[in-house]
């Protein structure tokens, strides 16, 4: 049973509501200003970090595009690396060679990518489910391909970067960090990227709430159904590739805004299966999963990968443990790869704990705390009165589009009904 | 449901902020924007290429192991040192060569003694130590061996050589990564035996604008000959257009006979620049290439390539690949019966223990292979009585590691021309500063006691930006099938020597061509 | 809109189209030999026989290749419905048991190719048992990213264990290295095997579905799922058997490509993407057309990247998958893959 229990609509929810986001802001924004005030945590106030931090964004926006098409439409798309790519590439070619500004080119990846990813949706009017993932790994796999190909307008496996001197966003004049050195350059990046993001994340979660995003949900659960309801099938599945695939091409324009470089063994294989990976660890589905998903993807690797090459940055309980494994490990040729292993077994134990993703888990405990009885606006006029109907609790807050687990993604609707958080994981259960 | 007006002003406070992020933002003025890819005289790519002089260590050197360079290591080598005529001289850095370094053309925060204490000079390097070429991860832990050797004897003045690794799964993406938090966590005094094509030429734009000492890349790249654009990077390996050129002057010399060629490239700048040093210096010979096969770095095997070669039935063919396709390449030539050409390899595949003993597992040989060579092979019985071979295989011992793995011996070499610059600039004025070990960088004139007899590895400022210069070509031979083979020289020294100059002098002949 | 609505009929009227093509199998058929017999006419007479021949043999081996690796993604899919990216790892770990076995061990190559089958689907069905089973079967994610995790860890761990040096994988086959001449042609004894080999283990395998009753079994659960448990058959049991049995097709599979491509924990992840693609166009439920889609991969490659001039060998994979797409657009359940009728 939760501690708090607010009811929707209630100036206690509300300010529960502006709280939450008000916090989220301060946090973003103590990130800029952290170089200053001298307390940063995980050393946000060093250059390095702050990239990272970027990185984050970029690859939450990347997830975002996936979970479209995964999460919202039900289709399996493995070749997303192939459009971060195809963003990141057009954004370099056009500031390396032809000089444009970073942002003027977002735009244009975002519609060459929106094209392409008509076209490569379309064969998945047709085809379906696994056979789609196979047609949409290979896309993935022939990318690096192409560019390598096409070295001439690509700079082919030696990537493409700006001139020497060029290519570097600092911030303007009135900017309040614009004299803070090597930070100044990374924090105005920081700025930048959060705004798009910003804005992607919003639109998504408005049009997902909106009649069209509830077509899409409806054709991801049960596409025969959702044609004979009325909704245009082709149109949503080729939109929803192309809207992806637009989003994929601005995460791509982001990477380079952020560390301009390009090169084909970035945009492959491994991107695309990770992003699957950072998809559902965050948790499929859910809009704010992208953002657990990201940082999973940047920092997981990162520490894995520092900590088995020198063991003096791990923390003291876990270095006890595993220091056996690295005096075995030690001079052995290949003995970096133990970083997959942990990422593997990390991504197994995952899995069996959190199958719905991160989001689930935090919502899970926040269900714990602060437990919300929807009361949406439209019933208390419907009923004329501030008191709900009876209902049992729900554990979600009203208003976001809440499948818990893959399996089970019914579709909330308004009216609350009694499902219980673990009957929707469905671990193996004999309910629905 | 309404959107309610301040989600509107909200949409639109964003979309102007938008806006006048695009218009505030200011990218620092761009003069020509050149492509990394350069032009024909191109460099060493990526895919599962390994560029690094690894396997070039194991080449045996065969002859006599009285070279006068096999001295110990206890530092007087042949050769002058830097005297004390350079160093620091009225603020600005005076080397041989007319190499000079300003240090206001630095960054504002650039220090001359980061990475310098009393007792202890920091160094790092990037290279794969997972994936597919984790192999070279190991020069790390060779060339932190000899500085345990060196530390063990008194170090360079009292301070302890610390060499820190990252890996980078020859990424160049993640090299890059891994050279901006080193530049920022403002630790190192320089950088080291960085590995890959692909994975230098991402940063070295950087290091060099940060005045970051960026030394003896571990790839064979012509590219780091550029003493006037980056003159903070240097190489140490044959550059692979070089190395081709040997090939052609080989062919001429010692088979008149041959006149058609058939090359196998792996399908990036690696291969390519093989290609391309081949051809240019085949101009006006008998020789002419008749058929080149790519192939990339995902391709499972190459059948489908040696049809096509075999069917050209070419006087010679020129395996300008690395890593597992070297071994494929001679079974394939090796199990076809029919056609017998001249086989001509790549010198990153003269490992014997790495890439001629599958070739024994499945019952070939790879005999007749011919490579060049430059560096002597630890493991070959010929050299055991080399003094510095001998220092090599017992410090090994002594440590723990295996003397017999030739990815330890090639750490040696990087590490001990490393020692080497780092004793030259403490010898000059201004004491061991980062400026003045870039100088002894581009003034070496000892000869690393690893490199066969008769070659040298001098560099001279601006003009002379190639420390090795030369090669011998070597025949693998082999006694009893069912066992390793060597390979025994088979043709003179060549050794260019002071004759590569500069980039621009490599650039200028691939062009002209 | 008026614009959308006839875009959407023009859509619907091409891919209404295409499904007529698909089904006038026959015709299709027809033309496409027409088409493959004047390319073959054509490109022999120009460029000798003898080398038209070689690349046959040549693409045939290649696609035997991908065709053994296809038939245990097949099986897996057809027990679980779900693409294990696991596959090539596990068939990876179990080639270099066996090359431990033979190695080491000095059992002879064929000995010591069953025991690391038996082995691996030892091992397989205890990660069955482990990793699998607690997963609802109809959780296709939960299980992909298992399995996406699995690929991971055998990677890295065959890595750490045994390093990136190539070895040598010994043929268990007489005639080392010795091949034979066919009007012309070069074709390696050991190629011959290995296609027999393969074909050997397609019908061993459709025996084993269509004769024992644990292969009944397999069929029943492949088929409906939900019907099986009524009838009372353990699904458990009967999906680490066909895990099992798919780790010993993919060892021996991983066993005959590591002769070709030298045997390093990356080896077979160049040739997975092919077996994948094979398994695809060959309808993933269809043991048999993962062999001739194999088949047809190997070849399309071979020809593609010797005759075409301008896709040569680097582009040749491209070409490839392409084909695939476009069979796909004509029969979305690949060649001989069998429809899915979908209900509300």
């Amino acid at each position: 049973m939760a501690l708090v229990t607010l009811k929707e609509g209630t100036p206690a929810h509300r300010a529960y509501v502006i709280g939450a986001w008000a916090i989220a802001a301060i946090v973003l924004i103590y990130v800029i200003f952290a170089y200053r005030w001298g307390f940063a945590p995980g050393s946000i106030d060093k250059a390095f970090r702050l990239t990272q931090i970027n990185d984050v964004i970029c690859y939450a926006v990347a997830i975002l595009g996936l979970n479209l098409v995964i999460g919202f439409s039900g289709q399996l798309s493995l070749g997303h690396s192939a459009f971060v790519g195809l963003g990141a590439y057009t954004t370099i070619i056009l500031v390396a060679d032809h000089h444009w500004s970073y942002l003027a080119t977002v735009p244009v990846s975002a519609a060459l990518c929106f094209v392409i990813g008509l076209v490569v949706g379309l064969p998945a009017l047709r085809i379906r489910g696994l056979y789609l993932a196979v047609v949409t790994l290979s896309v993935a796999y022939v990318f690096p391909t192409l560019v390598v190909k096409y070295d001439s307008l690509t700079g082919g496996p030696n990537g493409k970067k700006p001139a020497r001197d060029t290519g570097k966003m600092n911030p303007p004049s009135w900017m309040p960090f614009s004299n803070a050195g090597r930070l100044a350059s990374p924090l105005w990046v920081y700025c930048i990227l959060l705004v798009i993001a910003t804005a992607l994340f919003l639109l998504v979660r408005n049009f997902m709430k909106s009649r069209p995003g509830r077509a899409l949900l409806a054709v991801r659960d049960n596409q025969t159904s959702a044609a004979v309801s009325g909704i245009n099938l082709p149109l949503y599945k080729a939109l929803t590739f192309g809207a992806s695939a637009a989003i994929g091409g601005i995460a791509g324009s982001m990477l380079m805004i952020n560390r301009p470089f390009a090169s084909d063994v970035q945009f492959g294989l491994p991107l695309a299966i990770f992003l699957v990976v950072g998809l559902v660890a965050g948790g499929a589905g859910t809009i704010s999963g992208a953002i657990p998903g990201a940082l999973i993807y940047v920092f997981v690797p990162y520490f894995m990968s520092a900590w088995t090459t020198d063991q003096r940055g791990m923390p003291p309980g876990i270095k006890q443990v595993t220091k056996p494994l690295f005096d075995w490990l030690q001079g052995r040729q290949g003995a970096g790869s133990i970083a997959g292993v942990f990422f593997g077994v990390g991504l197994l134990i995952f899995v069996f704990v959190l199958p719905g993703g991160f989001i689930d888990g935090i919502r899970r405990l926040r269900s714990k705390i602060v437990q919300v009885i929807p009361n949406p606006s439209w019933l208390r006029e419907l009923h004329g009165s501030a008191n709900p109907p009876p209902t049992s609790h729900s554990p979600s807050s009203g208003g976001e589009v809440t499948p818990a687990a893959p399996v089970v993604a019914a579709v909330r609707t308004r009216v609350a009904k009694p499902v219980s958080v673990k009957k929707a994981i469905n671990l193996r259960g004999k309910t629905t | 449901m309404r959107p309610t007006r301040w989600k509107k002003s909200v949409v639109l406070g964003v979309g102007a902020a938008f806006v006048i992020a695009s218009c505030g933002s200011s990218t620092k003025g761009g003069s020509t924007a050149t492509t990394v890819a350069a032009g024909t005289a191109t460099t060493a790519g990526t895919g599962a290429a390994t560029t690094a002089a690894a396997t070039s260590a194991a080449t045996t050197g065969g002859t006599s192991a009285a070279t006068a360079a096999a001295t110990t290591t206890g530092g007087t080598a042949a050769g002058t040192a830097g005297g004390a005529t350079e160093g620091l001289v009225n603020g600005v850095y005076k080397g041989i060569g007319d190499f000079s370094i300003d240090p206001k053309k630095c960054p504002a925060d650039w220090n001359d003694k980061q990475g310098i204490t009393d007792k202890e000079i920091d160094l790092f390097v990037s290279l794969p130590k997972s994936g597919p070429l984790a192999g070279f991860g190991l020069l790390a832990d060779g060339a932190s061996s000899y500085f345990k050797y060196i530390n063990d004897n008194g170090g360079i003045g009292g301070r302890n050589i610390v060499l820190d690794a990252k890996d980078d799964a020859y990424k160049p993406d993640q090299t890059k990564t891994n050279v901006d938090e080193a530049l920022g966590a403002k630790k190192y005094a320089a950088f080291m035996t960085v590995l890959g094509t692909a994975n230098n030429l991402a940063v070295w734009d950087t290091t060099n604008d940060e005045c970051m000492p960026h030394l003896l890349n571990g790839t064979g790249a012509a590219q780091w000959g550029d003493v006037k654009g980056h003159p903070w990077t240097t190489g140490m390996q044959l550059d692979y257009f070089t190395e081709a050129s040997l090939w052609a002057k080989w062919l001429v010399k010692e088979h008149p006979e041959a006149k058609t060629v058939a090359e196998l490239t792996f399908n990036n700048d690696f291969g390519k620049s093989y290609s391309a040093g081949f051809k240019y210096s085949t101009k006006g010979t008998g020789l002419s290439v008749v058929h080149q096969e790519l192939h990339e770095g995902t391709a499972p095997n190459l059948t489908n390539q040696f049809t096509t070669l075999a069917a050209t039935k070419a006087d010679v063919v020129l395996l300008e690949t690395t890593g597992a396709f070297c071994t494929q390449a001679m079974s394939e030539i090796e199990k076809n019966t029919t056609w017998k050409p001249i086989v001509i390899m790549s010198g990153t595949c003269g490992s014997v223990a790495q890439f001629f003993k599958p070739l024994v597992d499945q019952g070939l040989t790879g005999a007749n292979t011919y490579i060049i060579q430059n560096f002597k092979d630890v493991n070959d019985p010929a050299n055991a009585s080399d003094p510095f071979i001998q220092l090599y295989q017992k410090t090994m011992t002594a440590q723990g590691l295996d003397p017999k793995q030739t990815t330890y011996a090639t750490g040696w070499i990087y590490a001990w021309f490393m020692t080497e610059i780092l004793k030259d600039a403490a010898g000059y004025q201004g004491g061991l500063t980062r400026g003045n070990i870039m100088l002894a960088a581009r003034s070496i004139q000892e000869t690393n006691p690893l490199l066969i007899a008769g070659l040298t590895s001098k560099m001279d400022g601006m003009k002379d930006a190639y420390l090795t210069e030369g090669g011998r070509m070597a025949k693998y031979t082999v006694t009893d099938p069912k066992a390793l083979g060597r390979f025994v020289p088979s043709s003179d020294l060549i050794n260019l020597e002071g004759q590569l100059g500069t980039y621009d002098t490599v650039k200028a002949a691939a062009a002209g061509g | 809109m008026a614009t959308t609505q006839s875009v959407n009929e023009s859509i619907g009227k091409g891919y209404a189209a295409l499904g007529r093509l698909g089904q006038k199998r026959m015709i299709s058929i027809g033309v496409l030999i027409a088409v493959l017999v004047a390319f073959s006419i054509i490109v022999a007479v120009q460029h000798g026989f003898t080398l038209f021949l070689q690349r046959i043999f040549d693409g045939l081996s290649n696609g035997f290749i991908y065709a053994a690796m296809a038939m245990a993604l097949v099986l897996i899919y057809k027990a679980t419905t779900v693409v294990n990216f696991a596959q090539g790892e596990m068939a990876m770990f179990g080639t270099f048991i066996a090359y431990v076995f033979g190695h080491s061990l000095g059992i002879p190559t064929p000995l010591a190719i069953i025991l690391a089958m038996l082995a691996s689907a030892l091992g397989a069905a205890g990660i069955e048992r482990v990793l699998i089973r607690p997963f609802d079967p109809r959780n296709h994610l939960a299980v992909t990213i298992v399995t996406l995790g699995l690929f991971l860890i055998l990677n890295s761990l065959a890595g750490v264990i045994w390093a990136y040096d190539n070895r040598a994988f010994p043929s268990p086959f007489p005639g080392r290295n010795r091949s034979f001449s066919v009007l012309g042609a070069n074709l390696e004894w050991a190629n011959l095997f290995t296609w027999l080999t393969v074909l050997a283990a397609v019908l061993l395998v459709s025996l084993l579905l269509s004769r024992t009753k644990i292969g009944l079994a397999f069929r029943s659960v492949s088929n409906s799922l939900e019907s099986s448990e009524l009838l009372g058959i353990h699904i458990g049991r009967t999906l680490q058997f066909g895990w099992a049995l798919a780790a010993a097709v993919g060892t021996l599979a991983g066993t005959m490509i590591a002769r070709t491509t030298l045997l390093e924990p990356n080896f077979m992840g160049r040739v997975l993407i092919y077996s994948f693609a094979a398994a695809t166009l060959g309808g993933l439920d269809s043991l048999g057309g993962a062999v001739v889609a194999g088949i047809v991969i190997g070849l399309v490659q071979t020809m593609s990247g010797g005759y075409i001039g301008f896709i040569g060998s680097d582009l040749a994979p491209t070409v490839a998958l392409v084909v695939i797409v476009a069979v796909l657009l004509v029969r979305p359940s690949g060649l001989f893959g069998s429809k899915r009728v979908e209900r509300v």
